[in-house]
């Protein structure tokens, strides 16, 4: 089944920081963790899982500045 | 300055893969070599036995037509002796000028040089020497002796273009066979016929006795071993590159042709015949079908050497076919083989660098929540999970790379572990 186009956009944005399979891994776990779907993902969905995301990538970027600067944009998908 | 040591460990380690494969290519590339050289040799070493047939080509011809000049001056007492001497002297003229015109092109090779003469005895015996000799004869200059002294050098002569076209050496036992009757049955054969056309003109007893000893040596040593050889021949054909179609019907057919006049010609010495006409008549038909052999001979011999470089240069190109074949499959078997052990390689990679990062992060994270009042409590659940996938990610590229390393025995060495774990 297709991935949603939500969960495509985050998908994109943090592979930009970091390797594209293990963004997919740290994003499918968070999503596990608040029982939602790849393929179901939806903008309002968001709220409650953005924190978790934004929190395990983060682990992964060394740079602070970049670190900072991924937590910035994916908070901004949320509003 | 860089060591060794240091530069080889830049190399990447597919390169390395690679680098050890090409290795053992190499010799094989060596081998390739020789074995195409040893082809290329065996197709240059039948090259040269053709080149021999060419030189003996006209060479047979000016043999024949001193004989046939020899029998229209000394003692002829036919009507038209001068027409033949005439016709004689045009045959050997023009088999002389082919000749020259072969010597250019094949003497060097087959070592018509002062040198090439002189290490095996037969200094200035070569093409010029011949034509010299023949134009003092068909000057009318020349004796007897001459004419025997001419004869000589051209038997030296077929000696040496046979020695060194590599046509003594002849590998295959058809060709080897067919190449002794054309070169030494056929020009002995050849002498002696003319040799008994000469004796008829004596009526001695010394004549009497030479024709009696001519006869049992046309017999068993001309008639008999060019028989004896071209028989070898056509019943080794079929053992050396398939059967020739055209060596056994054709050499037949000659050999029928020469055998009657031979056989008669032999019947008729040994009977002590005193009818020399008959005797001469009978000479000089055989002499001309053991030249009708001998052309055909010689064509099929050409038809078996242009057999043999045919097949070595089918080997040739089968050889660089299967071994050409043979480095592009292993050269798909060390790319498969260098992915199987780059590939576990490059994930262990991709696991190490992001885990370094993950690990600083939660400890720098784990700082930050142990001095928070009030803990986030997902937040210690996310590091320790992001730290257990992580961990589980590591034992997988690990465990490849033991696969990799230790085969069969790394797995049963994780389920024990993974076991004990449990």
């Amino acid at each position: 089944m297709a991935t949603s186009p939500v969960y495509n956009e985050i998908l994109n944005l943090i592979s930009k920081y970091m390797e594209k399979d293990k963004a997919e891994s740290v994003v499918n776990r968070q999503l596990t963790g608040k029982s939602l779907k790849a393929e179901t993902l939806a903008t309002k969905d968001l709220a409650v899982v953005m924190n978790a995301i934004a929190s395990a990538t983060g682990l992964y970027v060394p740079d602070a500045g970049r670190r900072e600067e991924l937590r910035a944009k994916l908070k901004a998908m949320a509003l | 300055m860089e060591t060794v040591q240091s530069q080889q460990n830049r190399i990447r380690i597919g390169t390395k893969i690679f680098l050890i494969a090409a290795s053992f290519a190499l010799p094989i590339a060596v081998l390739v070599w020789f074995m195409v050289s040893s082809i290329n040799a065996n197709i240059e070493f039948a090259h040269k036995e053709l080149e021999g047939t060419a030189f003996l080509r006209p060479l047979m011809a000016v043999q024949k037509g001193i004989h046939d000049f020899t029998v229209a001056t000394q003692g002829c007492q036919a009507a038209d002796c001068g027409a033949q001497a005439n016709a004689a002297k045009a045959a050997v003229s023009s088999a002389l000028a082919r000749l020259e015109e072969e010597n250019r092109a094949h003497g060097e090779s087959l070592q018509f040089t002062a040198d090439g003469l002189g290490k095996r005895g037969r200094a200035g015996i070569d093409v010029a020497k011949l034509r010299t000799q023949w134009a003092k004869i068909e000057s009318g200059g020349g004796t007897a002796d001459d004419l025997t002294s001419l004869m000589t050098n051209i038997r030296t002569v077929i000696t040496h273009a046979g020695d060194t076209s590599n046509l003594m050496l002849d590998p295959d036992l058809d060709s080897f066979y067919l190449m002794d009757a054309i070169l030494v049955g056929a020009p002995q054969m050849q002498d002696r016929l003319g040799d008994i056309y000469k004796q008829t003109l004596n009526s001695t007893v010394e004549a009497d006795t030479i024709l009696a000893v001519d006869a049992a040596l046309l017999d068993e040593c001309d008639y008999g071993r060019v028989v004896a050889s071209s028989t070898t021949a056509m019943n080794e054909d079929p053992n050396f590159y398939g059967v020739s179609a055209t060596l056994r019907p054709s050499v037949t057919a000659a050999l029928e042709k020469l055998g009657v006049p031979a056989k008669s010609l032999i019947g008729l010495l040994k009977t002590r015949s005193k009818d020399s006409g008959q005797i001469r008549a009978l000479a000089m038909a055989a002499r001309n079908a053991e030249l009708s052999y001998w052309n055909t001979a010689v064509t099929e011999l050409d038809r078996l050497l242009e057999a043999r470089i045919a097949d070595y240069a089918g080997q040739r190109v089968r050889s660089l076919s299967v071994s050409g074949l043979a480095i592009i499959a292993a050269s798909i078997l060390a790319f498969v083989l260098m992915r199987s052990i780059t590939i576990p390689l490059e994930k262990l990679v991709r696991s190490l660098g992001p885990g370094a990062t993950l690990l600083t992060g939660c400890v720098e994270r784990i700082a930050m929540v142990s001095q928070q009042e009030r803990p986030d409590p997902d937040e210690a659940s996310i590091i320790c999970d992001e730290l257990n996938a992580h961990a589980d990610d590591m034992r997988k590229a690990v465990l490849e790379l033991a696969r990799q390393v230790r085969g069969a025995e790394a797995e049963s060495l994780a389920n024990s572990a993974a076991g004990s774990r449990d």
